[in-house]
């Protein structure tokens, strides 16, 4: 069942990590297979809080299924990870991204549900 | 703010050089020892597969049969239990003095079946490589803290300059644009540091924890002087364990594995991890009864002390400390990683391996920038560059040779750990000077591929001297050997993969025209 509380946060980082890229002008046009450049400052602001609360959500699965103290250095390691999976293939791969964020969404949201039945 | 910054940069670019390689050899052989009993039981293939169930009041039982009967005049005898991959066999020590009034002791393996010791080559193994990650080699200890510590405090000096100096910290976080020269060095640099910055700050400030008291001893001296009885009293004072003296007259003491089961209830929702026996067969007896402490990076266990003679309860202390000793421990916990099971082993592991690739791309990108300047010295330029190839890929090829050595010498000669240990700097010496005397490019494409070769031999050997190999290792569900292996293979290919990738691009630097060796 821990390892559940893992898959949840990192899922959840990975989501997080998507919202932040289409924040950002360089990697947006990246990963936006449609050519799509360009967002409004609305959309811009929505992106930046949904990649903020998906941040804080990410720590709440790996706290409860190893306790706060290993869980905040396990959040820390998995955020390590994200970061490099998602810089990386932004370089090498960045159609995989969308796919990855739809993926672990419902991985995320079904790994959450179970951490915490 | 920009006069600031550009004061920060000299201050980083210098402090990460100066002992920039060393700190590489810190890195690397710390983040083996996050995998130090996994190694330790691949150097010692004769070793059983570690139990994974025993009875705690046999295990008991069983050392202190063995050590009545090694070491009945030893003023302590201490029973590690096998609970989990820190302490993967029942292990005794004891400690004592000779005829001639001299400290000895001393530390065994024995099997949970027979009782007797389990018998192995000698070697080093993964603690010693994990030991001279702080303690270096062929040098005292207070001398390699010395030298460890500041380079510790030079990297946490690295690492805050580095913060301030990368304007857009957070908005370059995802950056990493390949194939253009100096700025490609730059963005993976910025991408690892940046991307494991807490665990480098952590691993950093709290190696310096360590050696605290050898850099600030003066607080510690004010209070309990400089010498040996000085340091008892302190050690006495931040210990929870009562020492109480010995009566000289003898008793007999109970049996422990009994008294295990009788009082389990006290402690049935913690693992014990060790016993620690004062004065065995003494009638002041005591035996210190302690919980698994591996479990929070807080490290503190519960204890509970009785009198080995009669079973009598003397104290108990909770695993609460004091603010100051909790903050002490956490941060030792958090930089030892005993707590972490094993996926959090593995990020551990990794986040040491991106704090090697800091380092290293750091070194790289003082060499070609200078090298692209023009300003520095052949000979300075030639020694930065032969040190960078002899440390980059001249640590992992004497790390694998250190694991080939063990497969190779015979398992009956003399000193025959510290042999494996010499063989381990002899090939990096042989590092040095092929990185001196080979053309800059031709060294980096020879020594990666070296490194390659080395690693994917070493399952070969093992195969070929041992009855440990991957396939038996399927077939007896021994994970940690596959793992180790399997780590091995993954580590060769990715060295011959790095080493043919330099061969293309020097390849195509060549048909271009351009200078010999001008990238990396």
């Amino acid at each position: 069942m821990n390892e559940i509380t893992v898959l949840a946060s990192f899922s959840t980082l990975i989501v997080s990590g998507y919202f932040m890229l289409l924040t950002m002008t360089r990697h947006r046009q990246k990963i936006q297979s449609n050519g799509f450049s360009t967002i409004t400052p609305t959309k811009k602001r929505y992106c930046r809080v949904l990649a903020s609360l998906c941040l804080l959500l990410s720590v709440l699965p790996v706290g409860a299924g190893y306790g706060w103290g290993i869980g905040s250095v396990y959040w820390f390691g998995l955020l390590n990870i994200v970061i490099l999976i998602l810089a990386l293939l932004l370089n090498y791969a960045a159609f995989i991204i969308r796919w990855l964020f739809f993926t672990n969404l419902l991985v995320g949201l079904a790994a959450i549900e179970l951490s915490f039945q | 703010m920009a006069y600031f910054r550009k004061n920060m940069s000299g201050v980083h670019t210098w402090t990460g050089l100066v002992l920039g390689w060393l700190l590489l050899w810190m890195f690397l052989s710390g983040s083996l020892g996050y995998f130090d009993t996994e190694i330790d039981r691949w150097m010692q293939p004769e070793l059983p597969l570690p139990p994974s169930h025993y009875d705690e009041a046999q295990a008991v039982r069983t050392a202190q049969v063995y050590l009545s009967r090694e070491a009945p005049e030893a003023s302590r005898w201490v029973i590690f239990l096998p609970i989990d991959r820190n302490e993967p066999y029942l292990r005794v020590f004891w400690a004592g003095k000779d005829e001639k009034g001299h400290s000895v002791s001393d530390s065994v393996r024995l099997s949970l079946d027979t009782g007797e010791p389990l018998s192995a080559r000698e070697t080093g193994g993964g603690q010693l490589l994990y030991k001279m990650h702080w303690r270096l080699h062929y040098m005292p200890r207070v001398l390699a803290e010395f030298i460890t510590g500041s380079a510790a405090m030079l990297m946490l000096i690295a690492l805050i300059t580095g913060i301030i100096i990368h304007k857009g910290i957070f908005r370059d976080l995802f950056t990493f644009r390949p194939k253009k020269g100096r700025r490609s060095w730059l963005d993976l640099h910025n991408l690892v540091a940046v991307s494991s910055l807490p665990f480098q700050l952590m691993i950093t400030y709290s190696g310096l924890v360590f050696v605290m008291f050898t850099y600030m001893p003066l607080i510690f001296v004010a209070f309990y002087g400089m010498d040996d009885q000085g340091r008892r009293e302190f050690i006495a004072d931040i210990s929870t364990t009562e020492i109480v003296a010995p009566a000289n007259q003898s008793a007999t003491m109970i049996d422990l594995g009994s008294f295990i089961t009788q009082h389990k209830a006290q402690w049935s929702e913690t693992p014990l991890r060790n016993l620690d026996i004062r004065f065995p067969g003494d009638a002041n007896a005591s035996v210190t009864v302690k919980s698994n402490n591996a479990v929070s990076p807080l490290r503190a266990s519960d204890e509970w002390m009785f009198s080995a003679v009669n079973g009598e309860l003397l104290s108990h202390h909770t695993a609460n400390q004091t603010s100051v000793q909790s903050s002490h421990d956490v941060l030792l916990g958090l930089h030892e990683g005993l707590f972490a099971p094993l996926a959090l082993r593995w990020l551990y592991f990794l986040s040491g391996v991106l704090g090697c690739l800091m380092i290293a791309t750091g070194m790289i990108m003082w060499e070609n920038k200078r090298r692209q300047q023009g300003k520095t010295s052949a000979f300075g330029l030639k020694l930065i560059s032969t040190l960078n190839i002899a440390s980059i890929a001249g640590m992992p090829i004497c790390i694998g040779v250190y694991f080939a050595a063990n497969r190779l010498l015979p398992t009956t000669i003399a000193a025959r750990a510290d042999w494996e240990v010499h063989i381990m700097f002899i090939t990096w010496l042989v590092c040095l000077l092929h990185a001196a005397l080979r053309p800059r490019r031709w060294a980096w494409i020879e020594q990666f591929k070296s490194a390659g070769i080395v690693f994917l031999t070493l399952p070969v050997l093992g195969f070929w001297t041992t009855r440990l190999n991957v396939l038996h290792a399927i077939e007896q569900e021994d994970w940690t050997i596959l793992g180790v292996e399997s780590v091995f293979i993954i580590t060769g290919i990715l060295f011959l993969i790095i080493a043919f990738m330099l061969y293309k691009r020097f390849q195509v630097n060549t048909a271009h025209g351009a200078i010999r060796g001008a990238k990396v």
